[in-house]
C-alpha cells in the first residue's frame, strides 16, 4: 500500500488495513493463531483488542495474543465457533485479512505494579491473556509475582504447550494447568480451573485477578475468587460481547451503561456486578 | 424575529430548492409523511404545513437506513462526500432527537463521520406543531411542542403569515440570501406567539394527565433491573423492531460487507435491539435471550444509562413508538406501570 492509500484507510474509521498472512499456526483441533505483518505498525495496550475483517464475510473482535512490545508482527489466536471464524482456519500463510483498531482501555498496568497478579484462563480464553503475559513478562521486576491457572476440556485444548516450560522458568512465575476431561496419556491435574484457585498462597491485600474465558467459567471463577477472598474490585474479567464498531456508538455490547468496546473489555468486576445480565 | 407573508415563504422555497435538494412534509390521507423533492422539483401546489410530526422520523436525513461506510481492500473514491438537504417543517421532537443523538455520534470520542457530516451541512428549518396528535407526549418527557435550539430557522404560523427565528449563523446566512420581503417582528406578534405555544402545551399536557409520573423514569428502572415485570409488559410484543425503526432517536447500527466486483464493501444498516440476534455470539451464546430481558434493554437503555452516560432521557415523547406497535404497547403506559408496580413492590417489602 502507498502512503495515500494509508493516509485515507486513517481518515475512515470503518476501513479495514489490508494485512498480510505470515503464518498461520495450529494450536489446538479447534484453535489457531494468525501471524499477522501489518503494512505499519499498530501499537496496542495488553487487553486492547482489534476488529479482524475476512474480506466479504465481515468483521469480529479479537484480543492480539501477541507481545505489545512487538509490534513488527501480530499475532491473534482464535477458536473455531461460527461463520466468521470458520473462515478464518481456512486461512493461509499469503491470504490477507482486514484490521481495525486498537479498541477498548486495555489492562490498568500501573495499577498492577507491585501486586500480585493471578491470571485465570479457560480454554482459548488464554490467549488474550498472553498479551498480558507478555507484559508483564517484559517488565517482570515490576510486579511481585505472576500466578498463571489454565483450564481447558480435555488436554488437546490446551493452547501454546510448548511456552509452559518457559513460563515456568521465568523468576516469580508459577503456572498451573488441569483438563476437564483426562485421556489416557494425561499426567497432570484433572477438574475444573477454580480447583486451582483454592489454596494460591496469594497475598489477598496485595493482589489483583484477572480472567478470560466462556461466561459460565468467568462466573464459577468470580464466585470461587470472592470465596477466597477477593474483594470486587480486585477482579477483572474479559467480558465479550458482539461487538460491531469498536467505538461505543453502534449499541449492542452494553453491560449496565458501560460498552465494552469502548469502557472494556476488561471490566472490574466491582463496576458490573450489580448489573443482571453479567454473565449472559 | 421576523415576519413573512405564505406568499414570500412559498418563494423562498423555490428559491431553496434551486440550489438544494428539500424534505418537507405532506398529507396523504390522514397521516403526514416527509418527503424528498430533489433539485428544482418543488412546486407551490406542494406547500403543506403539518399540523403534528410526521409518520416517519428525520434520522433517515442525517443516518440512512443503509449506507455505505467503507470500500476494502482500497477506498475507491471519498465516501464522505455528501450533498447537503434543506428541511423544512421538521417539529420540535425530531430536532430535540438529533441533539440527543448528537451525544452519541458526534460529541463522544469516536464521532460516526457521515452523520456529523450531515448534521454540519443539513438545514434545518424547523416548525411549531399546531395540535396535539393521539400519541403526543413531548411535555410529559420534558420536551416542548416547538423547537428551542439546533435548529437554522423556525416557523410559527400566525394568522397573518408567519414569525421566523433565526436559531444559528447560518439561518441568518440562509434568511438573508433565500427570503426576501420579511419584516422585523413587532412585540405583540411574539406575544402572540408565545400564547400560542403556552396554549398547545396545556393541550399536550392534559392529554397526557393519566400518565403523569411522581419519580423518575430512571429510579423506577432501576428497582426493576432484576424484576420479572418485563415479561409481563412485553407480553403483546410481536419483536417486529417498528419502535426501534421510527424512533427518532433509536441509533443502534450493524455493520455488514458485501462483494463489489473486485472488492468488498461495507455497510451501515440500522438494527434493532428487540432482535434476538442483535447480540448473539459466535457459538450461539446471546446475553439478552428472551423478549422481557431485551424489552427491559430498550427501556433501560432509553431512561436509565443514557441519563447515567449523557445527562438526558433517549426520548423526546413523539408517540410514534406507541402509535406503530401492532401489539399496543404504549410506551407511557409502560412507564407509568413500571412506577406503579415499584409502588407495590415496596409496599409488599414494608409489611
Amino acid at each position: 500500500m502507498n502512503q495515500i492509500q494509508e493516509n485515507k484507510s486513517m481518515e475512515n474509521v470503518f476501513h479495514p488495513l489490508q494485512t498480510k498472512v505470515l503464518e498461520v499456526i495450529s494450536e489446538t483441533p479447534t484453535i489457531k493463531t494468525l501471524v499477522l505483518k501489518p503494512p505499519r505498525e499498530i501499537p496496542f495496550k495488553a487487553g486492547q483488542f482489534m476488529q479482524l475483517t475476512i474480506a466479504g464475510i465481515g468483521e469480529a473482535p479479537f484480543t492480539p495474543s501477541s507481545s505489545p512490545y512487538n509490534l513488527d508482527t501480530m499475532e491473534i489466536t482464535i477458536l473455531k465457533a461460527g461463520h466468521l471464524t470458520e473462515a478464518v482456519h481456512n486461512l493461509k500463510a499469503g491470504d490477507w485479512v482486514g484490521l481495525r483498531g486498537p479498541f477498548g482501555r486495555g489492562y490498568p498496568m500501573e495499577k498492577f505494579a507491585g501486586k500480585e497478579i493471578l491470571v485465570v484462563g479457560g480454554g482459548v480464553g488464554l490467549a488474550p491473556l498472553r498479551a498480558l503475559l507478555n507484559a508483564l513478562f517484559h517488565n517482570l521486576n515490576k510486579f511481585k509475582r505472576v500466578s498463571i491457572k489454565y483450564g481447558a476440556r480435555n488436554p488437546s485444548e490446551l493452547s501454546f504447550k510448548n511456552q509452559y516450560d518457559e513460563w515456568k522458568k521465568l523468576s516469580n512465575v508459577d503456572f498451573e494447568c488441569t483438563v476437564d476431561r483426562a485421556t489416557a496419556d494425561w499426567k497432570g491435574k484433572v477438574g475444573l480451573v477454580t480447583e486451582l484457585l483454592e489454596n494460591t498462597g496469594i497475598d489477598m491485600n496485595n493482589a489483583y485477578a484477572v480472567s478470560c474465558g466462556p461466561e459460565i467459567m468467568l462466573k464459577f471463577v468470580t464466585l470461587k475468587l470472592l470465596s477466597v477472598g477477593f474483594k470486587p474490585e480486585q477482579i477483572y474479567l474479559s467480558m465479550n460481547r458482539k461487538m460491531s464498531c469498536g467505538m461505543g456508538i453502534c449499541g449492542r455490547c452494553n453491560i449496565g451503561p458501560y460498552y465494552l468496546c469502548k469502557d472494556g473489555p476488561d471490566m472490574n468486576y466491582a463496576k458490573i456486578q450489580q448489573y443482571p445480565d453479567v454473565f449472559g | 424575529m421576523f415576519t413573512i407573508t405564505l406568499d414570500q415563504l412559498l418563494s423562498a422555497i423555490k428559491n431553496i430548492n434551486q440550489a438544494y435538494p428539500v424534505v418537507m412534509p405532506i398529507q396523504t390521507g390522514e397521516g403526514f409523511y416527509l418527503k424528498h423533492f430533489p433539485l428544482k422539483s418543488w412546486e407551490d401546489h406542494n406547500w403543506f404545513y403539518a399540523p403534528i410530526r410526521t409518520a416517519q422520523p428525520l434520522k433517515s436525513f442525517f443516518y440512512p437506513p443503509q449506507q455505505k461506510v467503507a470500500e476494502y481492500p482500497v477506498e475507491k473514491e471519498k465516501n464522505l462526500e455528501y450533498s447537503p438537504k434543506v428541511i423544512i417543517g421538521a417539529k420540535a421532537c425530531d430536532v430535540a432527537a438529533l441533539k440527543i443523538i448528537d451525544k452519541v455520534y458526534r460529541e463522544g470520542d469516536s464521532p460516526e463521520p457521515a452523520y456529523v457530516k450531515a448534521r454540519e451541512e443539513n438545514i434545518i428549518i424547523s416548525a411549531d406543531c399546531l395540535q396535539a396528535g393521539e400519541f403526543c407526549s413531548c411535555t410529559l418527557l420534558n420536551h416542548t411542542p416547538y423547537a428551542l435550539d439546533v435548529f437554522d430557522l423556525n416557523i410559527s404560523p400566525l394568522n397573518d403569515g408567519f414569525l421566523l427565528e433565526t436559531g444559528s449563523e447560518k439561518g441568518q446566512d440562509f434568511l438573508n440570501h433565500y427570503f426576501s420581503g420579511y419584516k422585523k417582528a413587532s412585540r405583540s406578534q411574539i406575544n402572540k406567539r408565545e400564547a400560542q405555544r403556552q396554549k398547545l402545551s396545556k393541550e399536550v399536557r392534559k392529554k397526557n394527565e393519566k400518565y403523569q409520573f411522581f419519580k423518575t423514569h430512571q429510579s423506577a428502572i432501576q428497582k426493576h433491573l432484576h424484576s420479572g415485570e418485563w415479561h409481563d409488559l412485553s407480553k403483546t410484543c410481536v419483536e417486529c423492531g417498528t419502535c426501534t425503526q421510527i424512533c427518532p432517536t433509536c441509533h443502534c447500527f450493524l455493520l455488514y460487507d458485501q462483494p463489489v466486483e473486485e472488492r468488498f464493501e461495507r455497510i451501515k444498516v440500522w438494527d434493532s435491539c428487540f432482535f434476538a440476534g442483535y447480540s448473539r455470539m459466535a457459538g450461539g451464546l446471546t446475553p439478552r435471550l428472551s423478549l422481557g430481558e431485551r424489552f427491559k434493554n430498550r427501556f433501560y437503555h432509553k431512561f436509565d444509562s443514557f441519563v447515567t452516560n449523557f445527562g438526558v432521557e433517549a426520548c423526546t415523547g413523539c408517540g410514534r413508538c406507541s402509535e406503530g406497535c401492532m401489539g399496543n404497547i404504549d410506551l407511557r403506559q409502560v412507564l407509568l406501570e413500571l412506577e406503579k408496580r415499584v409502588v407495590l413492590k415496596e409496599s409488599i417489602e414494608i409489611f
